[in-house]
């Protein structure tokens, strides 16, 4: 009797062994990721609020030259998330270099430190960006929360040289940017929860107003944060980035014309290249490095849609999970 | 070639780490124990040139050549401290430690109370009775505005939103309260549609993890398709 309810077909359909899942899982996210199939996305409130903060900080800029603000990006992630975190810090760089924002930065982690200053670099060489003067990477914000005070009095005394070994004395942009007063927003970009700390600290206390970039794991975790407005905006997960990362194309196309590889080949023509160290990245492009690059500006819409097959699969899964579950409960009564 | 075996590298512990999702192995072991293994090599090197260095025994060292005696006591006396902890290596010393903890623990604590209390509690307080225009969640006009222009819209989004949010928190609030007994009739009333609503946030959390998961393995998929594939195709075309 047993074997005849093995061999029915609900029977057959709770018991797909888990590898067979796992392959048809591969395929499913594998092939749009080959064959670089996109699908488009809207932009959603949350995100669309972080490109108009960071338009106003530009507008301000403009009106007030010799009174610049900047934008502080925390780079509190490491590897195991740079997945879908590293999407959002490219588009949030992209769009301060395109609008002469200046960007002073740090990592909360350890294993984010040389990740964040990579960022910083590969990011900044796309826009012609000068280190000290346009963009400084202070290297391990820690302790994390006498790092976030430090920010409100002067960084240079919490970090007497940046991760490259400067003193922060000499960095033309530390000279007048060096706390909360000239910090127009704050990014926490973090799979953990700093983003948390961030409100409390950098909001709660100094009343600034923080972005957070968060994996899709701690998102939905930060929406009451939303509500009050003790975060101005959030991109969550890889459909964060996508939207940011769309907006920021956009805007780059508008300014820069719509042949980005034109635009990236003739960059440094005519520039005065002894202003670029060369430490920090050399002032041409390779057309393997333009490749990438151009490629890195889609990362996060390219993964949306084996995003879309994956949730597809999975639905379809529950479905067929839920009839067979309940077609053998409804026989067992019987 | 240099760049190409790093990455070849990073694709085998890529494969090596999803090799555990048919069964726990030898590779996938392996894979593991050198991640944790490098992690915690990066983490002390880090920490040694990125906070050791630079912020306490090079400063230490200037502030004694230049004489500044004052910033050398201060910078001597923090290594002291910081140096306490490493009495947890000894069972006769370890309660020295206790000193660098209490310090660390109490101002952490000290500093924190009055932001936490300000950004975790009362703001989110008020955010369950305000919404971010500054007008009552239990807004009767938008209510009065639904029965003017009936849509859906106005359904959900403004005559209702504020009313679910506050009764939402108060039923769940209730659920979690275990000083009254079970059948108290607040507490029954309010079980089930607590479950609702608790339901509905693990589910959102849940599909925000699912996305989260296959960000991750897609992250990978890119970097063996786009980075890696490129590359060893290059190479084998000569």
């Amino acid at each position: 009797m047993m074997t005849k309810d093995k061999n029915t077909w609900y029977d057959k359909l709770l018991a797909i062994p888990k590898p067979v899942i796992y392959i048809i899982m591969f395929f499913v996210v594998a092939l749009p990721v080959l064959f670089k199939m996109q699908v488009s996305t809207y932009v959603t409130d949350e995100v669309q609020r972080i490109y108009d903060h960071m338009e106003q900080l530009y507008q301000y800029n403009q009106e007030n030259p010799e009174n610049k603000k900047a934008i502080f990006i925390a780079f509190d992630y490491d590897p195991a998330t740079m997945a879908e975190l590293d999407p959002m810090a490219f588009a949030t760089l992209r769009h301060a270099f395109l609008r002469g924002i200046p960007v002073i930065a740090w990592s909360g982690l350890p294993t984010g430190v040389d990740l964040g200053e990579q960022d910083m670099h590969l990011i900044a060489k796309d826009y012609g960006a000068v280190y000290g003067q346009d963009y400084v990477f202070l290297g391990y914000g820690y302790p994390f929360v006498q790092a976030i005070i430090a920010l409100a009095t002067d960084v240079k005394t919490f970090f007497a040289s940046d991760k490259a070994g400067n003193d922060t004395r000499d960095l033309p942009l530390l000279k007048n940017i060096y706390n909360f007063n000239r910090i127009g927003l704050v990014f926490s970009m973090s799979g953990t929860s700093y983003p948390e700390s961030w409100v409390t600290y950098a909001n709660g206390l100094y009343g600034k107003m923080v972005v957070t970039g968060s994996t899709a794991v701690s998102a939905a975790k930060y929406y009451p944060f939303l509500q009050t407005n003790q975060m101005i905006g959030l991109m969550g997960g890889l459909k964060g980035a996508a939207e940011y990362e769309q907006l920021v194309e956009r805007l780059e196309k508008e300014l820069n014309g719509k042949d980005t590889r034109a635009y990236m080949e003739t960059l440094y023509d005519g520039k005065d290249l002894s202003q670029y160290n060369t430490a920090y990245y050399t002032p041409e492009f390779t057309s393997e490095e333009i490749q990438l690059s151009l490629a890195r500006r889609n990362t996060a819409r390219q993964g949306m849609a084996p995003q879309a097959t994956a949730h597809f699969y999975v639905i379809i899964l529950i479905i067929i999970g839920n009839i067979a579950y309940f077609a053998r409960m409804r026989n067992n009564k019987r | 070639m240099g760049m190409f075996l790093w990455m070849t590298i990073a694709l085998f512990l890529t494969l090596a780490v999803f090799s555990f999702l048919f069964r726990d192995n030898v590779i996938y072991k392996f894979a593991e124990h050198l991640f944790v293994g490098t992690s915690v090599g990066y983490t002390i090197f880090v920490s040694y040139t990125n906070l050791f260095l630079p912020r306490v025994w090079n400063p230490f060292r200037r502030a004694l050549g230049d004489g500044d005696v004052l910033l050398a006591v201060w910078l001597g006396l923090g290594i002291v401290v910081g140096l306490l902890y490493f009495s947890r290596f000894s069972q006769n010393w370890s309660w020295v430690s206790r000193y660098p903890i209490s310090i660390t623990v109490g101002y952490l604590t000290g500093y924190s109370i009055i932001p936490s209390l300000k950004a975790r509690i009362l703001s989110q307080l008020y955010g369950t009775v305000v919404d971010p225009a500054g007008d009552s969640l239990l807004n009767a006009e938008k209510i009065g505005t639904f029965f003017k222009h009936p849509t859906l819209h106005n359904f959900f989004f403004e005559a209702m939103a504020g009313p679910l949010l506050v009764f939402g928190v108060f039923v769940v609030i209730v659920y979690f309260f275990f000083s009254l007994k079970n059948n108290n009739p607040v507490v029954r009333f309010s079980r089930n549609p607590a479950l609702i609503y608790l339901m509905v946030a693990f589910g959102a959390s849940f599909g925000y993890t699912f996305m989260g998961r296959i960000s991750l393995f897609i992250g990978r998929m890119n970097f063996i398709f786009h980075e890696w594939w490129p590359i060893f195709k290059n190479m084998v075309s000569g």
